[in-house]
This record gives C-alpha cells, sequence and structure tokens, in this order.
C-alpha cells in the first residue's frame, strides 16, 4: 500500500524536474517585451495597477529570462528587520524608565554626599558624631524638601541633628526608634545599590533584613554603622566618583533626564570608544588581553597585537566614517560606522563587512562573540545579531 | 512648460504635488517637477486618463524620491549628496549580495557613474535618473536596475562561452539500468498530468511555484520579491502542491481511465525514477547555491512541520 507522505515526495520530485526543465526551454523562446528593471520594483512593492501587476505576474511565471531577473533581484534585498513579540517589547520598555528613575535618584542622594564630606573628615573623636549628622541630612534633605536637593545650610542640619538626637535616644517611643535607625541606615545602602543600578537594572545589594534594625539596640547600630559605612566608604565614593564622570560629559546640575540617560549608557562596555570619539579623532579599542588593541582612524583601522608599540593596518571592506568598536575576544573585533556600517573580524586584521537593514548612522555595538552583538543606532535604536548580521531584531 | 494634451495636470495639482514631494529641498523649479510627472503618467497609462485617475496616480508616487532624482538630474549638489550619503551604500550592499566576492561593484560604479552623467548626448549631461518615474521607491529602483544589469551581464557571457563539446557528453559513462515498459509509460502519463495541472494553476502560484523548484529561491526570498510573508508563501506552497496532486489523482482516474493500483504505480514511478540529479548535489561546488540549498532544507523542515 503506497503511503500518502510518497504521493507527495512524487509530487514534489515531478515539479523539480518539469519546472526546471520549463524554464530552461522558456528561457530562450519566450518572446515579447521583457520586464524592466523599473516595472519589476513597481511589482515588488505593490505599486501597480491590477491590470499591469496581472500582466508582468503572466509574464513572470513563464519567462525564464525574467525569473533570472527576479532571482537576482531577490538576493539583493536586504535582511528584514524581525519584529519582537510585544511582551519583550514592553519588559523591555520598562526596564529602560526604571534605570533612568534609579540613575537619577542616585545622583541626588550622591551629590549632598559628596559635598558634606569634608565634613565628616575632621577629627577622630568627631567621626562617629559626624557621621550620624551627616546622613540624616541627608536623608532629611532628601525626604522633606525633593525639589531642593542642593547643599543644606549647616543651621538647617544643626536644627535637624538636634531633633534627629532627641528621638534618637528616647525611649519612650520604640516605633520611632525603629523608624530612625532604618531611615538612618538606609542612604549608604541606596548609594551603592543604585550606583550598580546602570550595569545591572535590578538593583544588585539585597535589603537588610526586615529583623536586623530591630534586633540592636541604638548604641550597637550606631557602632556597627560606623564599622559598615568605613567599610563601605571606598566603594560608595568610586561609584559616586563614576557617577559624577558621566553626569559632567552630560551637563547636569541636576537629575535630568538627559543627565539619567548619560548615566544608564556609562554602564555599557562601548562607552568608552564612543566617548573618547567626542574628544579625539583616533578611537581605542582593547581586547580583554589588553595587548591586543585596534585603533579607529575615520575609515581606517590599525591593529597592534603588543599593546601599542607597533601598529600594523587592518584589511577593510568598503566602509563610511567608522564611529565605535568592541573586542568580546582578543582575535575578534566589532566595528559600527556610519551608514550603517557594520563589519567584524574573527583573526584581528580582516575584517568583513556585515548586511545591515538601513543606511544609518551607528554610535555603540556590544559584542559577546563574532556572531552575536547588539549596535546602537544614532537615533537611539538597537539592533541585535546572533547569526553575524544575517539577521538583525529591533 | 510643455503640456501634454494626454496629461490634464493643472497649476494648483503640480503645487500641491511640488509641496508634498519637499521639491523645494533641492529648489527644483516647478516646471521640471512637472515634466517628470507628466512623463511618469504618459508612460502609465495607455490611453488618456481622467482627472480623477490622473491625480490618484500621482498622489501615490514616491514624490519624494521623483524630485530627489530630477534634482540630481538637473545636476543639484545637495540632492546629490544626499544620494551619497543615503543610496550609495545601499547600492554597494546589493552589489556585494549579489556577487559577494565583489564581481559586481564595477556594474555598480557605472552605474553610479550614469546616474551622475558622465554620458553625454549632443553636448548635454544626461543622468540616468531620468529613467526613474517614482513608481517604486529610489532605493528599490537602484537594486532591480543593478540586477538587470548583472543579468545582461551574464547573458552576453553565456552567448560568447563555447557550446559544449560532443565528446564531453560521450564521456560520461550512462548508468546501465534495465527499463521496464510499464514504469516508462507510467512515467510519461505521470509527467504530462503534471505539467498539465501545472499549467492550470493561477500565474501568481506557478511564479511560486517556480521560484521555489526551479530557481531555488527560498521561502523568504520569494516572500520578500512577492510581498508576501514567509510563512504565507510556505502555506500557498502547500496549497498549490495539493491541488496539483489532486489535479493528477484525478486525471490519471478519469482521462487516463487508470486503476487505483495504477495510479500507485504511477507515482512509484517517479520516485523510483532516476532522472535528472538533484538539485542540490548539483549546487555543491558553488558556495552561495550551498548556502541556498541549506537554507531551503531548513525552511523545507519547518514548512514540512508546520504542513504536518
Amino acid at each position: 500500500m503506497q503511503r500518502d507522505d510518497d504521493r507527495d515526495r512524487a509530487i514534489d520530485r515531478a515539479l523539480r524536474e518539469s519546472l526546471g526543465a520549463r524554464v530552461t526551454a522558456s528561457r530562450e523562446t519566450l518572446a515579447g517585451e521583457h520586464i524592466d528593471g523599473e516595472r519589476l520594483a513597481a511589482w515588488t512593492e505593490g505599486a501597480l495597477r491590477p491590470d499591469e501587476a496581472a500582466i508582468i505576474e503572466r509574464h513572470l511565471a513563464d519567462c525564464g529570462q525574467c525569473q533570472q531577473l527576479l532571482v537576482v533581484f531577490a538576493r539583493t534585498s536586504p535582511p528584514p528587520i524581525a519584529t519582537e513579540p510585544l511582551w519583550r517589547r514592553w519588559r523591555l520598555q520598562w526596564l529602560v524608565p526604571i534605570a533612568t528613575a534609579a540613575t537619577a535618584v542616585a545622583i541626588w542622594v550622591a551629590a549632598p554626599r559628596q559635598q558634606q564630606a569634608p565634613r565628616a573628615v575632621p577629627s577622630a573623636t568627631a567621626t562617629q558624631a559626624g557621621e550620624r549628622e551627616t546622613d540624616p541630612n541627608s536623608t532629611a534633605a532628601t525626604t522633606a524638601a525633593p525639589s531642593q536637593p542642593a547643599t543644606p545650610s549647616a543651621s538647617l542640619g544643626e536644627t535637624r541633628e538636634k531633633a534627629l538626637s532627641q528621638s534618637r535616644f528616647s525611649d519612650t517611643d520604640p516605633l520611632a526608634k525603629k523608624e530612625t535607625l532604618e531611615r538612618r541606615e538606609q542612604p549608604a545602602d541606596r548609594v551603592s545599590a543604585l550606583a550598580q543600578a546602570p550595569a545591572s537594572p535590578v538593583p544588585a545589594a539585597p535589603p537588610p533584613p526586615p529583623g536586623a534594625a530591630i534586633s540592636r539596640n541604638a548604641d550597637q547600630a550606631a557602632s556597627a554603622k560606623t564599622a559598615r559605612e568605613a567599610d563601605e566608604k571606598p566603594r560608595g565614593n568610586q561609584a559616586v566618583d563614576t557617577l559624577t564622570e558621566a553626569v559632567q560629559t552630560a551637563k547636569p546640575s541636576a537629575p535630568s533626564a538627559s543627565a539619567a540617560g548619560a548615566i544608564a549608557r556609562a554602564g555599557r562596555a562601548d562607552v568608552r570608544a564612543f566617548s573618547s570619539r567626542q574628544t579625539a579623532a583616533a578611537i581605542e579599542i582593547a581586547s580583554p588581553n589588553a595587548s591586543t588593541r585596534w585603533l579607529l582612524e575615520g575609515r581606517q583601522v590599525l591593529h597592534s597585537a603588543n599593546a601599542g608599540a607597533a601598529w600594523q593596518v587592518a584589511t577593510l571592506p568598503m566602509t563610511d566614517v567608522l564611529t565605535a568598536g568592541m573586542s568580546p575576544a582578543p582575535s575578534i573585533c566589532w566595528i559600527v560606522g556610519r551608514a550603517g556600517t557594520v563589519i567584524v573580524t574573527s583573526d584581528g586584521l580582516r575584517f568583513t563587512r556585515l548586511p545591515f537593514p538601513e543606511p544609518i548612522d551607528l554610535v555603540s555595538v556590544t559584542a559577546t562573540d563574532d556572531r552575536r552583538a547588539t549596535v546602537t543606532s544614532a537615533d537611539g535604536r538597537t539592533f541585535r545579531t546572533q547569526d553575524q548580521g544575517a539577521n538583525w531584531t529591533r | 512648460m510643455k503640456i501634454m494634451a494626454s496629461a490634464p495636470l493643472d497649476r494648483a495639482l503640480l503645487t500641491r504635488l511640488h509641496a508634498k514631494g519637499r521639491a523645494d529641498r533641492w529648489a527644483l523649479p516647478l516646471e521640471s517637477f512637472g515634466v517628470a510627472l507628466q512623463e511618469s503618467a504618459r508612460r502609465a497609462f495607455e490611453k488618456t486618463p481622467d482627472r480623477r485617475q490622473l491625480e490618484k496616480y500621482l498622489d501615490a508616487l514616491h514624490l519624494e524620491d521623483l524630485a530627489l532624482a530630477c534634482a540630481c538630474a538637473e545636476g543639484s549638489e545637495a540632492a546629490w549628496e544626499h544620494v551619497i550619503r543615503e543610496h550609495r551604500p545601499a547600492l554597494y550592499r546589493a552589489a556585494d549580495a549579489i556577487d559577494p566576492t565583489g564581481g559586481a561593484r564595477d556594474l555598480a560604479d557605472s552605474l553610479y557613474a550614469e546616474l551622475f552623467g558622465l554620458t553625454e548626448r549632443d553636448g548635454e549631461r544626461r543622468s540616468h535618473f531620468r529613467y526613474f518615474h517614482g513608481r517604486s521607491s529610489l532605493a528599490t529602483w537602484l537594486r532591480a536596475v543593478l540586477a538587470q544589469r548583472h543579468v545582461d551581464r551574464l547573458r552576453s557571457r553565456r552567448r560568447l562561452d563555447p557550446l559544449p563539446d560532443d565528446e564531453a557528453a560521450i564521456a560520461i559513462p550512462a548508468a546501465v539500468t534495465t527499463v521496464d515498459p510499464a514504469r516508462v509509460r507510467y512515467t510519461a502519463i505521470m509527467r504530462a498530468a503534471i505539467a498539465a495541472a501545472v499549467a492550470l494553476l493561477a500565474p501568481r502560484d506557478r511564479l511560486r511555484l517556480t521560484c521555489y523548484y526551479a530557481q531555488e529561491l527560498t521561502l523568504a526570498q520569494i516572500g520578500r520579491a512577492l510581498g508576501e510573508h514567509e510563512a504565507t508563501v510556505s502555506r500557498h506552497l502547500t496549497r498549490t502542491r495539493r491541488i496539483i496532486r489532486d489535479t493528477v489523482e484525478r486525471a490519471l482516474a478519469e482521462r487516463e481511465r487508470l486503476s487505483a493500483a495504477e495510479i500507485a504505480e504511477c507515482f512509484a514511478s517517479v520516485l523510483d525514477d532516476p532522472g535528472s540529479l538533484d538539485v542540490v548535489d548539483l549546487l555543491g561546488s558553488d558556495p552561495i547555491g550551498k548556502e541556498l540549498g541549506q537554507n531551503r532544507s531548513r525552511n523545507k523542515e519547518t514548512s514540512g512541520a508546520a504542513g504536518r
């Protein structure tokens, strides 16, 4: 008994043979007006009237010569931009404002801390008191007057310190004591947690155990906090420095959206290349082993295998001006540029140009290997490939 | 301004289209744009269109691209710089897609030179942009023109190629097989039935089949060429194959008056027939073709799974 699949396979095979022979035969014999490039272009865009389109289709269906044109034309079609499912886009859309808001708050909290830091230094005896004064002040300034995040005045700080001291050592209201302790512990954690926000939108620092603040008495908490702050200070300052640098490039005196955007971008690996482009003509890209480097100079790429001691011109396809790059491995480097330029090398020296769906200026790239990369265009859109440019996803 | 009797293009309409096409960006005179619009309409209509038809047609044109092409043809530097920035990279990408070894770059360069208007006639610079009439986008038109030139070059090379030697054909040893006359008959009947079934199809279905089986395009490429989604192409191919199979089975039963067993023999004869070589085998040495074959295999698996 013959299976159903066998009949389908027979049809499949017969079609391949008969249609192939039919096209070969018609290639030389079909006369009449062939399709020119203009009508083919209009037909593929669906711009012809129905009667015109019908004529084109009838001719194309039987004319091997014009089918050849269609085949070549189809090969020139740029790869389509695959759109991601709605839920995935929504998730990403939410991450951006959350990360932006987190970084804005980080600046807000960090800026007064930095300005008040000298006050906490003066003497060893005043250290504990100074620390106690500084944190509640900044917290109070943040929570009480969010529209005025600038330096709080000394008198205001002293007044608040008195009020907090009274409540801190008051044994009559345990709930107030607990709240005070929690408020005092928050800022350092918030700074360190939020400072890491650009690198990963989800806060990295875990919240303190709920019972921790309650179980300690006020003095124990104060001394433990002082010790912890002494440990955390370098880390916190580092984070603040990083943020400040990014803020300075974006000119933010207040936690504006542009400053927050600059901070959010600061967490990405490609930011160094992109920001250095603003100040210098050449852009240097270092590979993970640091001795292998690339230098972008306009349309040219130089390669060094000895930490920049000697440079060699890399072999490039035709490109536009190159703007940024990233090297996920010593022999792999992705470089992007204007007019949809994306080039990649797997041996460090010979670059291949990859197809890109739009001739737009690209400003940054992040890559994990020689197949997977994400590029960002000048208008802020991101395109991702997982097959070395064969397909791009927005 | 030359007004054609067949194209009732009044000034108000022309002004509106001029503004819609943002032709003032290139300081393109109204008259030049009007000439381009009239030429486009003249080529599109065999009979004189009425005003409504004409307006509808002109409104559907890619007016911004048409204005850009006109401005380039007239020698506007700003327009030309725009083309260099926006379209030249795409043209080179298309050339690389046609021939990844860079063999089509010279075609792109020569087309580029013609667009600029290096050729002259009667002492006047002639830009190839004059042949763009705005019915498609400029980017698509450029790709189509490049594809046409590539095909033309292939054809001219083929004409110059020497014919294959008869001895070469003799040199390939033919497989010694025992020929079953009944099988030969069944195969012939089957092929005739399939050819008749294909001829009955709508042109678009036939074109889809030809693109897939004869031209070896992938589903995605067919989709892009026909303006359909890849999945739609797959679904249409499955449907068309089903129609062909039903038509063939009916023809064998009713016209050829074959029994069920004989019909089964007909189908088996196609499968058993050594026939021509598999296309993928033939493409083995060609990297592009090989890739095409691999893509098609993947697509086939996908469509097969979808079909099941």
